[in-house]
């Protein structure tokens, strides 16, 4: 019983981890794109991609907070408490 | 003018002590030539910049940094 409330804590832990690594890709991705389109406005095929990259990032934040709280300052708290306190600093997991 | 995230750029994990990595992190950081004080001389040389598209082109790379 006690291995298997473990091993499902390491299975959470890796979740989080894999879906902070995807949102961290395709930030990374984006902020490239945007220095690469201050200085190649005219570049349309860049402009869909960082668009594409833009919807993506918007989704994989709203399942990431849903799950494991608040990472935006300017989204809505739910809740009584104040969340933005409550989850580890993303170096400490 | 900025907000920021609960997130890092880039992943991050520190698992162990490395003094030495450590003293040269430190001067790439905060050194004369390092990324703190690039990142500021961007931001602040953005305000003498003749066009709006070099003002963002140096807010965008001043923050990155």
């Amino acid at each position: 019983m006690v291995a298997y409330k473990k091993e499902n804590v390491a299975a959470a832990a890796t979740s989080k981890e894999v879906m902070m690594k995807s949102i961290q890709e395709v930030q990374f991705t984006m902020i490239d794109l945007m220095l690469y389109l201050d200085t190649h406005p005219c570049d349309s095929f860049a402009i869909e991609r960082y668009n594409m990259a833009a919807e993506e990032l918007h989704k994989l934040h709203v399942s990431f907070s849903e799950k494991y709280g608040p990472i935006m300052w300017g989204s809505m708290n739910e809740g009584d408490t104040w969340l933005w306190g409550e989850e580890d600093f993303p170096w400490d997991y | 003018m900025w907000i920021y995230e609960k997130k890092l750029e880039y992943p991050v994990k520190v698992c162990s002590t490395n003094p030495r990595l450590a003293k040269m992190l430190l001067t790439q950081y905060g050194g004369p030539d390092g990324e703190l004080a690039a990142s500021l001389r961007y931001l602040n040389q953005r305000y003498t910049m003749p066009t709006n598209r070099t003002k963002g082109l140096l807010t965008d790379i001043g923050t990155e940094e």
